[in-house]
């Protein structure tokens, strides 16, 4: 199924225990993430090393993928991420309201060694509020942790602003893996679990003939 | 590159080179990135506003009265700093034309409003509010891959006004519908029965059925062809209307330039008969982008991106480069003063590109050329109504169609 485009909610599997009551009802969840940030806080390094497990010293500004997607399974449900890439709009601070205006959740990622990225990702912040989903999960990442010797954004002040503004927040590294995969872990916790009402749902249209047979490899 | 002039580091563009710079991110524009990139040119792409989509974006209330009112002043010299002066000045390398751009706005009126800070939602400036599900934008859109990136939402209802009894009309969208409508007479559903089959047969006809309409009938005005076939009033104006979505006045036989000819009414209810249920969850014939129209140009626009154009927003062209001999094209000089160059340059229609460049080349110019002298304008009376609830409780989207008479 191509569900590109949707926070579905879908019960997909139950579990039956030796006396066949029901007694757990997984829920499945596919939600569009975004990441935004300045260019080389390490948006990209962050989601190849949560969706591939990589790092590369040298990652390149990125072209050619719409988005990468990896499931998670917390608690009580399946928490499918489909992480869509900003395709280097942000570069010229020209990124599309539309690649936040669907999303159910956003890391924002800035750089522990330049304040400016910092003073970016508030700015990212406030045009989230503006226009993006009001019932978004919002994250604050503070990259590059591994780089204690150069920073120059302190931890403290950081989780103040977020605490202020509604995120949560953590220090990651996506060279050394701290936290990488814990802030994902975390947005997937806090997802709202009840379905979006219908009228705020759009519908994607689905090409019937070509879209079956894409379906299994949708990364376009 | 001008000394005095220097960019601003963090709005230099790289690389300098492309095989297609565009100017205005407008919905055709951004088809042309998307297609341009698609096949592999470099595309760069700029906007001097703030927003994508130019002419096909859609704002928030405040936004939208700000750029209507900044479009309004007469021809608008984008950049005052250099003097408009219509021809070619000489640089130290090429050949400069500033470019300027006419105002596509007049008489603005923005009444008092009152909103409550609650309420989100944009205004389409322009471009086609609804979308018929079987056009052939839809098949771009499936095509290129961009639906991926916009969310619709069916229309749920489309009522046109009477100006006469001054109430609204539920169009019908099927004629199960008709036969339901209480507002029809028995005479005036079977008449209009009558006609859809009429029309029905003359659509699926190959060759031998090609006479159901004879072809004199085709050429004549649709609304002379709607009363030859005796269609109630009421009928014939949702059928002109709401149906094939005429323009103009097709009641007024004088201003005969711009009736609707049968062949093409009966067309555009042909493209309405197809869209009814091409899309499982979208029950009538039209549809609209959940978050305005907006999001089409937008899309294009990822998709492009993806492709690898490059985007600048906030960054207007204030001149055309020229080659110092020839005069042709070589590139553009940006607000910020750094000069990038390209193979192609494609501009929105609202820029006017002075006589002195494209006249010099007209053949590579060809495009622009026409934007040159906008001759034939003529101007269109819109205007956007907010109600504080919808008209009808039942229906979150719904079309309302107000004749021109």
């Amino acid at each position: 199924m191509a569900t590109i485009g949707h926070n579905n909610l879908n019960a997909k599997l139950v579990f039956v225990d030796s006396t066949s009551k029901i007694s757990a009802l997984i829920a499945f969840i596919v939600i569009i993430m975004v990441l935004l940030g300045d260019m080389g806080a390490g948006k990209s390094s962050v989601v190849l090393r949560f969706v591939k497990g990589q790092f590369l010293e040298f990652q390149e500004s990125t072209i050619g993928a719409a988005f990468f997607s990896q499931t998670l399974a917390v608690n009580d449900a399946t928490v499918k991420f489909e992480i869509w890439d900003t395709a280097g709009q942000e570069r010229y601070h020209s990124l599309a309201p539309m690649y936040y205006r669907g999303a159910a959740a956003a890391i924002i990622v800035y750089d522990i060694t330049s304040t400016e990225s910092f003073s970016r990702a508030k700015k990212w912040v406030q045009e989230l509020q503006k226009q993006g989903n009001p019932n978004m999960v919002m994250a604050l990442a503070g990259n590059k942790s591994d780089l204690e010797e150069r920073r120059s954004v302190l931890a403290d002040e950081a989780r103040t602003y977020a605490e202020e503004n509604g995120l949560f927040f953590m220090e990651t590294s996506a060279k050394t893996a701290q936290n990488v995969n814990e802030i994902f872990y975390e947005i997937a916790k806090k997802l709202p679990r009840a379905q979006m009402p219908q009228n705020t749902a759009g519908m994607v249209l689905v090409n019937q003939q070509g879209d079956a047979a894409r379906a299994s490899s949708c990364c376009s | 590159m001008e000394e005095e002039k220097m960019p601003d580091p963090s709005t230099m563009v790289e690389p300098t080179k492309f095989d297609l710079i565009i100017v205005g991110t407008g919905l055709p524009q951004s088809i042309i990135a998307a297609a341009a990139s698609t096949v592999g040119k470099t595309v760069l792409h700029l906007d001097p506003n703030p927003f994508y989509g130019l002419h096909f974006s859609s704002l928030s209330p405040p936004d939208l009265s700000s750029f209507l009112t900044s479009q309004e002043d007469d021809a608008n010299v984008i950049d005052d700093a250099i003097s408009p002066t219509h021809g070619v000045e000489n640089d130290v390398d090429y050949g400069v034309v500033s470019l300027s751009s006419h105002n596509l706005y007049s008489n603005v009126d923005i009444s008092s409003h009152n909103f409550s800070p609650s309420s989100r939602f944009w205004l389409d400036v322009s471009g086609p509010r609804v979308l018929f599900s079987a056009d052939s934008c839809i098949d771009l859109f499936l095509k290129s891959g961009v639906h991926h990136y916009l969310d619709f939402k069916p229309v749920d209802l489309c009522l046109i006004y009477d100006s006469h009894s001054h109430q609204f009309f539920t169009v019908p969208d099927s004629r199960n519908a008709i036969f339901k409508d209480h507002s029809l007479s028995l005479t005036d559903k079977l008449c209009l029965n009558k006609f859809f089959k009429l029309v029905q047969l003359h659509l699926s006809g190959d060759g031998d059925s090609g006479n159901v309409i004879s072809p004199e009938d085709l050429e004549s005005p649709f609304v002379l062809f709607l009363e030859k076939n005796k269609l109630p009033l009421k009928t014939k104006w949702f059928i002109l209307y709401a149906i094939a979505l005429a323009d103009y006045d097709q009641e007024d036989l004088q201003a005969s330039k711009h009736l609707l000819s049968t062949k093409d009414g009966i067309d555009r209810m042909a493209m309405y008969h197809s869209s009814i249920g091409r899309f499982p969850n979208a029950p009538g014939a039209m549809l609209y982008p959940m978050y305005g129209q907006g999001e089409l140009p937008q899309a294009f626009c990822r998709r492009a991106a993806v492709k690898g154009s490059i985007y600048v927003l906030r960054m207007p062209v204030t001149t055309l480069l020229a080659d110092k001999g020839s005069g042709l094209y070589r590139g553009v000089r940006l607000a910020s003063g750094q000069d990038l160059f390209s193979q192609k340059l494609l501009i929105d229609p609202q820029y006017l590109v002075p006589q002195a460049l494209a006249s010099s080349r007209p053949d590579v110019l060809r495009g622009s050329c026409q934007n040159s002298c906008p001759r034939d304008m003529k101007k269109v009376a819109r205007g956007i109504c907010i109600s504080t609830t919808s008209l009808k409780p039942d229906a979150s989207n719904l079309l309302i169609v107000i004749p021109p008479r």
